[in-house]
């Protein structure tokens, strides 16, 4: 219906997340009306990021050097690592400016029924930054899903063998929630992980 | 033509991010099997089913379409939710993904569901974890058909003998003739007869229920690989 390239353009812009064809015509045809250079600014920066974008070699967050900025920071306290899912996760914590360890990112989460094992959230690399003698405590910050709490266990498993402090970060009624409005499995775990008043 | 179904007793198998909000989850339904669905808004904070969607939580759910994929209209829990925690919530994920690869869906296997149902139950009350698998792997054979005798051999019908010695042909069940069937391991009378009754308490009879069912699993799955297995350490 539209000529072939800009056909392509729709079919290549559909390949984000969210956008349906609907989307992806408007995208295109503003782009080809009126943002002609932002465009081409696009397009240069998608390929150099995905030419130049790789992961740091210590905690497998995208950087294009080889240690991102973080694990570069010599002012961390370098005996926590924190053990987080995403790299949006790592933002998220950073943001609260409660820990000053590193980070270590998992890309992932173990999900055997999508072919995610142990291998794939990199296994091998976290073994060996902690056999490496840095770290006294690590902190599993993987999300309370029945996949995040799996690899928290799998998790907590290798690094206890190590002789490592393990923590997992609390969970429960979320700040300014209802009881009244929560569902079965949050409360139950809230009532399980039930702290003393002091 | 589309089809409405009211409050089925289900679970959640699966679940995966789809477009921004959504969810496109894999449910084990009482009457009509394995089901896929999207579940539309379920990332978002404000969605009424955040923590429900989670699985080994019983749930009662309708949905409307007849299509592969279905859209979920309604969910309310069922029962209090079995919250698996260590090694058995990695058993419970292994229960989730023999069931997402070997149950076709819309294939209705009501007493899968409620094995399951045991079988998570189970997991919960802190039983042990082995003879729970075996179980279930036991009775997922029988209901797709795959089933075979503990108690008799297959060759010659004669009863399982507690000092006998037998081969294993996934296809037939346990054969006597072991110059036919000429298998590198042969599994002993006494332990098909334990396994028969559902009896684990010896360590010996559980090793060979678990050779027993890997072969049994692996004829049924093909190429498939069952990707829990790599978790248990
Ligand atoms: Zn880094």
């Amino acid at each position: 219906m539209f000529s072939p390239l800009i056909n392509e353009l729709i079919q290549a812009l559909r390949c984000l997340p969210g956008i349906g064809l609907k989307t992806a015509q408007r995208m295109a045809f503003q782009i080809l009306e009126r943002q002609r250079p932002q465009g081409l600014a696009l397009a240069k920066s998608l390929q150099s990021a995905i030419e130049n974008v790789g992961h740091c070699k210590a905690c497998r967050t995208f950087c294009e050097s080889e240690l991102c900025t973080l694990c570069s920071n010599p002012a961390r306290h370098s005996h926590q690592l924190c053990i987080v899912e995403s790299p949006t996760d790592v933002i998220a914590i950073e943001q609260t400016a409660t820990f000053r360890g590193y980070y270590f990112v998992l890309m992932g989460r173990l999900s055997p029924i999508d072919g995610i094992g142990p291998q794939q959230i990199g296994i091998h690399q976290l073994n060996e930054r902690l056999d490496n003698g840095q770290f006294t405590e690590v902190i599993i910050a993987t999300n309370p899903t029945v996949e995040g709490e799996a690899t928290a266990h799998y998790l907590a498993n290798i690094i206890r063998e190590k002789s490592i402090s393990c923590t997992r970060l609390a969970h429960g009624i979320p700040m300014g929630g209802e009881l009244e409005y929560l569902d079965g499995s949050t409360l139950s775990r809230a009532f399980t992980a039930r702290t003393a008043l002091t | 033509m589309t089809e409405r179904v009211l409050l089925q007793p289900a679970f959640v198998l699966h679940a995966r991010p789809f477009k921004d909000t959504s969810l496109l989850v894999d449910f084990l339904t009482r009457d009509y099997g394995r089901l896929s669905a999207i579940v539309r808004g379920a990332r978002s904070q404000q969605s009424r089913y955040r923590g429900h969607l989670r699985s080994f939580v019983p749930i009662l759910i309708s949905w409307s379409g007849k299509s592969e994929l279905v859209s979920l209209n309604q969910l309310e829990p069922n029962g209090s939710p079995i919250l698996l925690e260590g090694n058995s919530l990695l058993a419970g994920m292994y229960l989730n993904e023999l069931i997402v690869r070997l149950l076709h869906q819309h294939d209705a296997h009501p007493d899968i569901f409620d094995d399951y149902y045991k079988g998570i139950s189970a997991l919960h009350q802190n039983e042990e974890i082995e003879p729970t698998l075996r179980r279930f792997e036991k009775n997922l054979l029988v209901a797709l058909g795959f089933g075979f005798s503990w108690a008799h051999a297959a060759d010659t019908s004669n009863p399982i003998a507690t000092s006998q010695w037998y081969a294993f042909e996934p296809d037939l069940g346990f054969c006597e003739n072991l110059q036919k069937f000429n298998q590198r391991t042969v599994f002993s009378g006494a332990h098909l007869l334990a396994i028969a009754q559902n009896n684990y308490d010896n360590h010996d009879v559980l090793r060979t229920a678990k050779q027993i069912m890997r072969i049994a699993m692996q004829v049924r799955l093909g190429n498939k690989v069952i990707k829990s297995r790599e978790l248990f350490i």
